[in-house]
């Protein structure tokens, strides 16, 4: 509980939704942050249970592969002990069975001999020694009778011990074999060597019996590495072994090497139980760890996959996300501002109609009672001085007049202050508005110049009040020129978000000192006539619609009015 | 110009006070007309007595007339200068007094009176003092559908704690009948928009109990929309 | 314009009385309604030949008193009086059978000559 209160506040932190109205960069780094919290609590995991597996896999697989081979070396180790016993059994059995008369005994040995091969077909000679290490009787292939063994260390040994195994040896016959004494000695004390060789055949059966690979080898060497059967890769018999002998040890054992080929290999290995010699096999690491390997690339392309896929999904899931709220933050901005601009906009008209109407009622009744005096004035025979009292009287109700015409301007400007967008030509409207002055141009000699752009994009704007502010700032050129003067307009494309129109004329134009209240309320220079809103009234939609308007002007030569109007609808930002 | 107006409502600010100061110089013909004949009628000497009278009861109307004139006119130029600054102190006594008279001929057409109830001392906020007046003018407005009439409706800004603050409308003057003519703010058609207009100032709106209202509490600190 | 009945109802008193004299002084028969109740019942008590009604009044509002004039005496000439802001009012007035409506402030010259013409276009029709 403590963690998470711990946790939860730097994570609020982490993840704060932005205010309305942030900048994007709020929602930039909201993004980065979700994106990097969600890859690490994905990934993490992922990567977690990824090295764990790697590991277990490892090890379980390793000893998957490895188990088999000890199993199978052992299994070879105990099979080639019990062939070695057995074979000694017999030549023990032959020793102790017969006497020593009936072995010394050429043709009886033969016989013996022949029996013997019948029954065991490794069996290459046998032969009798006497205890001074003399060949008394032998039967085989060779010539050994009259040979003493007195020197040889197998005949210390067997004194010593009563039976031995020998090495793979050569000796006088060139292919390996091994020699198996036995010494038998009766109760008398009189004892005898009985000596056999045995051909490495069964040797070599037993190694193929293990059923390798051919990329495998198997083989025997002694202590000293001396090899006693032949090896596929690493040499002949009775040659050195070039992989160094390993440890003794009671149990199958298997470990990892380089070969002189420099390959990895696996190299299992098993101490025979009756003799000094080793079983070893060794077996190409990449074969035995083939299931290995592929499992472990395996593993790694799928999490390389995956890690690929999340961040992936985590990307674009936290783009779209993130996007989704923005917009429809921003939407939201927008609908209020929306709300509030047009709330605004009605609100400040209604107030101010209702104001100006409650302006009305006094004005009304002003009205009513000048009105009133006005009559009795008029209507009283013999009023003495009327012309002096209707004076002010008929000023009262001018002004009222004047009270109502500014009210109801100030209304319909509130009223006019909503836009209807439409796509429109200005161009289009320019020519209309024109139109509507023909007459008077025509009637006072004016030069009306059009120089509309061709090809003059299309803009999003209001047609009335486009139509209002173009017939406003005519008829003023045309009030400001004298007849047989020139009023021009020209369109054309100011950049690519802007069009421009000019409105040129060749009137009386204007002082600085003009020019600096031209779009104020109420500035007029036309003495007694019109209110003198026009032109703030011009100022205003054009700004309303996203424009703008200069004004040029010289005394004597002309006024020039340039408007800018953008393409698109600009939400005019409100602060 | 002294400094262009840079928003829509700036510049219908701006206007307006044009307007309101034209009314002024008007109404200030007006009473000056109306004295000069006042004037001519006491230094006539031919004009009979009744006429004099009955000019002068004219006359006097005319003036009351203009006077309410001035202050409407006045009032109107108030409200025209709401929008100069889009930020500034704001004291909510004022806007309550402001709101009152904005929106009194909305309720007189519903037989409702408007009364601002000051507090004793300022209750000022920094926000948009247009925006301030239209929420409280928006928050009339719904009050107007709910409430019945021959009823008065009271503005009253106060305090609140840790510098809140907060105007509260309540009904005055009401008793056990008329209990019923009255149903719950939340209740009038643009009650979700103008709680939507109040956050965007920073404020909550608070049903109350009656005879109150409805609260809006404006958050300590509070932003200009 | 002689002794022509008129109906005036407004709730502004000091217009609609300087209004009522004005016309007075020029020989009609003006009498005052200051709310719809009121202007009701007068016409119910002493029928006029035309009403003169402001659309802007608390209360009943001059359409209401309108439509419930029509559905009484619909051959009952009603001129509106609207204010600056309340033409859409007089326009829709029109549509629920006012003759026609002028603006306050008015030129009395104006509302004489609707005054007579509304008359006259009812004249000869079933009071």
């Amino acid at each position: 509980m403590d963690l998470k209160k711990g946790i939860s506040p730097g994570l609020d932190g982490f993840l704060e939704i932005p205010e309305e109205g942030s900048s994007p960069l709020r929602y930039q780094a909201l993004r980065r942050n979700i994106t990097i919290l969600m890859l690490v609590i994905t990934i993490i995991p992922l990567a977690l249970m990824a090295i764990i597996n790697y590991h277990q896999y490892q090890s379980a697989l390793k000893e998957e592969i490895l188990s088999p081979l000890r199993v199978l070396v052992n299994k070879t180790k105990h099979s080639f002990d019990l062939f070695l016993a057995g074979q000694l059994s017999t030549v023990r059995f032959i020793a102790s069975a017969y006497s020593y008369e009936d072995l010394s005994d050429e043709k009886n040995l033969n016989r013996i001999f022949r029996v013997l091969r019948r029954e065991f077909p490794g069996f290459v000679d046998l032969g009798l020694i006497d205890s001074s290490g003399l060949q008394v009787s032998y039967a085989g292939p060779y010539d050994l009778k009259g040979k003493n063994y007195a020197q040889q260390e197998w005949f210390e040994h067997v004194k010593v011990t009563d039976h031995y195994v020998s090495d793979v040896f050569m000796g006088y016959r060139k292919f390996p074999h091994i020699a198996i004494a036995v010494r038998y000695t009766t109760e008398s004390g009189q004892n005898w060597i009985v000596r056999a060789t045995i051909d490495t055949a069964r040797f070599d059966d037993l190694i193929a019996s293990m059923g390798l690979d051919p990329n495998s080898d198997a083989f025997i060497i002694n202590r000293e590495g001396i090899f006693q059967t032949r090896s596929k890769f690493y040499g002949k018999v009775l040659g050195q072994c070039p992989i160094r002998v390993p440890p003794p040890s009671s149990e199958p054992n298997v470990i990892e090497q380089r070969d002189p080929k420099g390959r990895e290999i696996l190299l299992a290995y098993a101490y025979f139980a009756r003799s000094d010699l080793i079983l070893m096999v060794a077996k190409p690491r990449a074969e035995v760890l083939r299931a290995w390997y592929t499992l472990k690339s395996e593993l790694l392309l799928v999490f390389i996959g995956s890690v690929l896929v999340i961040f992936i999904v985590v990307f674009r899931l936290t783009r779209a996300l993130v996007n989704r709220m923005e917009e429809s933050d921003r939407r939201r901005e927008l609908a209020i501002r929306e709300m509030q601009h047009s709330h605004r906009l009605s609100s400040i008209g209604r107030l101010a109609a209702g104001v100006a109407h409650e302006i009305n009622n006094p004005m009304a009744i002003i009205n009513e009672k000048a009105g009133l005096m006005k009559d009795f004035i008029e209507y009283t025979p013999n009023f003495p001085d009327k012309e002096k009292f209707l004076g002010p009287v008929s000023a009262i109700i001018q002004a009222v007049e004047r009270c109502r015409n500014i009210t109801h301007r100030l209304l319909g400007f509130a009223r006019r202050m909503d836009v209807e967008i439409q796509i429109l030509d200005v161009n289009e409207i320019v020519t209309e508005v024109v139109g509507f002055l023909e007459k008077e141009a025509m009637y006072r000699n004016i030069k009306l110049g059009l120089h509309l752009a061709k090809d003059l994009p299309r803009i999003a704007s209001d047609r009335g009040q486009l139509q209002q502010v173009f017939l406003n700032i005519l008829n003023n050129a045309f009030a400001a020129v004298s007849d047989g003067g020139t009023v021009s307009v020209a369109t054309f494309e100011k950049d690519i978000d802007t069009i421009g129109l000019t409105f040129q004329d060749n009137g009386h134009g204007m002082s600085e000192e003009t020019l600096k209240h031209i779009f104020e309320p109420f500035f007029t220079t036309k003495k007694g006539t019109g209110t003198g809103l026009g032109l703030s009234i011009t100022y205003g939609i054009v700004k309303k619609l996203g424009g703008d308007i200069e004004v040029h002007s010289k005394r004597g030569t002309g006024t020039r009015f340039t408007i800018y109007l953008p393409k698109k609808m600009k939400e005019a930002a409100e602060k | 110009m002294t400094r262009e107006p840079k928003t829509e409502a700036q510049f219908m600010g701006r206007i307006t006070a044009s307007v309101a100061h034209e009314m002024r110089n008007v109404l200030a013909i007006i009473k000056e007309s109306a004295g000069l004949i006042q004037d001519l009628l006491e230094i006539s000497t031919d004009t009979s007595p009744k006429t004099k009278e009955k000019f002068g009861r004219t006359l006097s109307k005319v003036q009351q007339q203009v006077e309410r004139g001035v202050h409407l006119a006045t009032r109107l130029n108030q409200f025209a200068h709401s929008s100069d600054e889009p930020v500034t102190g704001v004291d909510l006594n004022d806007t309550a007094d402001q709101v009152a008279f904005l929106a009194q001929r909305l309720a007189k057409l519903k037989g409702i009176s408007l009364l601002a109830v000051p507090a004793e001392q300022p209750v000022i906020i920094t926000s948009d003092p247009l925006k301030i007046q239209m929420l409280l003018y928006l928050c009339i407005a719904s009050l107007l559908e709910v409430v019945g009439p021959g009823l008065t409706i009271g503005i009253g800004p106060r305090t609140a704690g840790d510098s809140r603050v907060a105007i509260g409308f309540h009904l005055t003057g009401i008793d056990e009948t008329t209990k019923a003519e009255c149903s719950g703010p939340d209740g009038a058609e643009n009650w979700a928009a103008l709680k939507e207009f109040a956050a965007g100032l920073g404020a909550e709106l608070e049903v109350k109990a009656l005879p109150a209202l409805f609260e809006v509490v404006f958050a300590s600190g509070s932003r200009h929309g | 314009m002689q002794g022509w009945k008129v109906l005036l109802v407004d709730d502004e008193e000091d217009f609609a009385s300087t209004l009522a004299e004005r016309l007075r002084i020029r020989g009609m028969e003006a009498r005052m309604a200051a709310n719809g109740e009121e202007a009701l019942r007068l016409i119910s008590d002493d029928l006029p030949q035309i009403v003169i009604l402001d659309v802007m009044m608390p209360g009943m509002s001059g359409l209401e008193v309108l439509k419930r004039i029509k559905v009484d005496h619909p051959h009952l000439p009603v001129i509106l009086l609207t204010g600056i802001g309340t033409t859409k009012e007089g326009v829709e007035g029109m549509r629920l059978g006012a003759y026609d409506y002028l603006m306050k402030p008015l030129q009395i010259e104006g509302l004489i000559e609707k005054i007579g013409a509304a008359l006259q276009s009812t004249e000869g029709e079933p009071k």
